[in-house]
């Protein structure tokens, strides 16, 4: 064995040693059951997951990873792109989503098109504007790449490459995508207390935000139009294209209010910036129409000062520690070597 | 022992071991299915199928007396042009079955199960990529009629939710213990459907259920 392919079993094993301390994410109490189980996948399995969900090898081009627009340090967000951009820089149609507490979701993307989490990753692969890639293609190319046989081999038994392990790892790394330490957790768990203007966000919260982003994951999962006008070069109304029914008109997903200083741009198609232009299209922008939801018929007014200590709540929903977890960023060493 | 062994084989059909063969049949009118031909329809137009592949799901075949029913495997991909796919299972020879039941297409909770193998790899082109869901039957071709593109039909039809569900339950009679043969004579497709102003479905829709239903009803027991 060459001194180099002896220092990449090395690193390899070290991952491997390093995949079985990843214990199983626990979740606190206060969260509901998760729609999928979160300790169906083996450490190993987690791990082909997370080197895969890192490798660009699933574009067609090899330039564009599933990090690419989930960023890690952003929350699994693109920060600063109201739109994404993929391969060849083709600029998306949306607001590439934050990524975590994935376990909850049944439904994914902004209108639910994906009705699982396993088949979610055909979508971008296949968009010839994301990744412009063939799940065939990807298995040739995953043979050919030195490192993946030994991690196929300890998440399944045998180094066969097929695609439903392929989607299976990347589910086991992204249920691990867990947020649930943040201020508002610890407050939760008794740990730790709001401050009087959180304290007071908290309250203008429930009474104003809670009914669609609903705790402890700050969604309830539905779809809703949130009176947004339409941009009129993206004509894009949301659940509508997959239902076909025209009470989806304009119905996008609730997304989770967890880690919002880490995932702006905001909305669909990322057209705020700021929290404050949140608060203020609820106050003054709604658009009215047929299918507008129901609590937002009257807008959400709020004074100045309300509006400053809802922000302070929701600055709480902010988790460092999930930012900053070590397990799920790139994995150094897996993978990226090419075969001698 | 050759003796020995040769007499259970003469007699495993007195043991009801025997097995005959349920198949499919895709025809043209009294053709099989071909990639080189060139078939005409009713009104002249000339058509050809360049891909025609569907799912066939739940198949049962039930006993006359009993009603006791016979799953065959769970779910089949069809490929008309590869006849080793027309092989749809094999029954015992002494059960007199009276009927043959299965769906054409996938159904809901199957779509919702996530990523699954062997006829249900997402990789064999019968999975929607943008949006979930099986493609339940997958048929491609030329036509002068139609007004696409280089005159391309392209229908890939399929969809779970409601309103626009289409996979379709087809259910035949049988009348004898012989091999069944499956026929789907799909010439009254072109016949029926106006190529020219409808030439292509790549979603669920209401378009898809009928043109599911329209397939569905090209099967008949030969």
């Amino acid at each position: 064995m060459s001194r180099s392919k002896t220092l990449i079993m090395l690193i390899l094993s070290f991952f491997c040693f390093a995949g079985n301390l990843l214990v199983t994410q626990k979740f606190p109490s206060y969260f509901p059951k998760p729609v999928y189980a979160l300790d169906s996948a083996s450490d190993d399995q987690i791990l082909l997951g997370r080197a895969l969900f890192y490798d660009p090898i699933l574009s067609y081009d090899n330039t564009i990873s599933c990090a690419s627009c989930h960023s890690p340090y952003n929350a699994f967000a693109h920060t600063d792109h109201d739109l994404s951009h993929g391969i060849n820089d083709e600029i998306g149609t949306r607001n590439a989503p934050a990524l975590f507490n994935l376990a909850w979701q049944k439904n994914l993307m902004w209108d639910g098109a994906s009705n699982h989490l396993d088949v979610q990753a055909l979508a971008p692969i296949a968009h010839p504007g994301e990744m412009n890639e063939s799940i065939g293609n990807i298995i040739e190319k995953l043979r050919l790449k030195y490192g993946y046989a030994t991690l196929f081999s300890n998440a399944y038994g045998d180094n066969e490459i097929t695609s439903k392990r392929i989607l299976k790892a990347l589910t086991a790394f992204q249920l691990t995508l867990i947020s649930a330490n943040a201020k508002y957790d610890r407050v939760q768990k008794g740990e730790e207390q709001f401050t009087a203007q959180e304290f007071s966000g908290y309250s203008l919260f429930k009474t104003h935000c809670n009914t669609c982003h609903s705790e402890p994951l700050f969604t309830n999962h539905s779809f809703a139009n949130n009176g947004l006008a339409i941009d009129a070069t993206l004509r894009d109304y949301g659940r509508w294209k997959v239902t076909q029914r025209p009470q989806d008109s304009l119905l996008f997903k609730v997304p989770s209010l967890r880690n919002l200083s880490y995932t702006f741009p905001y909305m669909h198609d990322g057209r705020f910036k700021k929290l404050n232009d949140v608060l203020a299209h609820y106050a003054a922008g709604i658009i009215r129409s047929e299918t507008l939801a129901p609590e937002l018929q009257q807008g959400i007014k709020l004074s100045s000062n309300e509006k400053a200590d809802i922000i302070a709540f929701l600055l709480t929903l902010n988790d460092q520690e999930f930012i900053f977890n070590p397990d799920t960023k790139y994995p150094l060493g897996i993978g990226q070597s090419k075969k001698e | 022992m050759f003796t020995v062994i040769l007499a259970f084989w003469v007699m495993l059909p007195l043991f009801g071991v025997a097995q005959r063969t349920l198949s499919i049949l895709p025809v043209y009118h009294s053709n099989i299915l071909s990639l080189d031909s060139v078939y005409t329809n009713s009104t002249g137009d000339t058509i050809r199928i360049e891909t025609c592949k569907f799912y066939i799901s739940n198949a049962i075949l039930t006993e006359s007396l009993s009603r006791k029913g016979t799953h065959l495997d769970d779910y089949l991909l069809i490929d008309v042009f590869e006849p080793r796919t027309w092989l749809l299972g094999k029954v015992d020879t002494a059960t007199f079955y009276t009927e043959l039941s299965f769906n054409l297409g996938i159904d809901s909770v199957t779509n919702n199960s996530g990523a699954l193998d062997g006829a249900l790899d997402p990789s064999l082109g019968m999975y929607w990529t943008w949006q979930s869901g099986y493609i339940n039957a997958k048929l491609e071709g030329i036509s002068k009629a139609s007004t696409a593109r280089n005159n391309q039909f392209q229908f890939h039809l399929g969809g779970y939710l409601s309103p626009y569900n289409a996979l379709q339950k087809v259910k035949l009679n049988l009348t004898n213990k012989a091999d069944i043969v499956l026929l789907w004579d799909i010439a009254p497709f072109f016949d029926k459907v106006d190529i020219h102003n409808n030439n292509h479905t790549m979603s669920p829709s209401a378009n898809a259920v009928e043109l599911s239903k329209l397939l569905a009803s090209f099967f008949s027991i030969q």
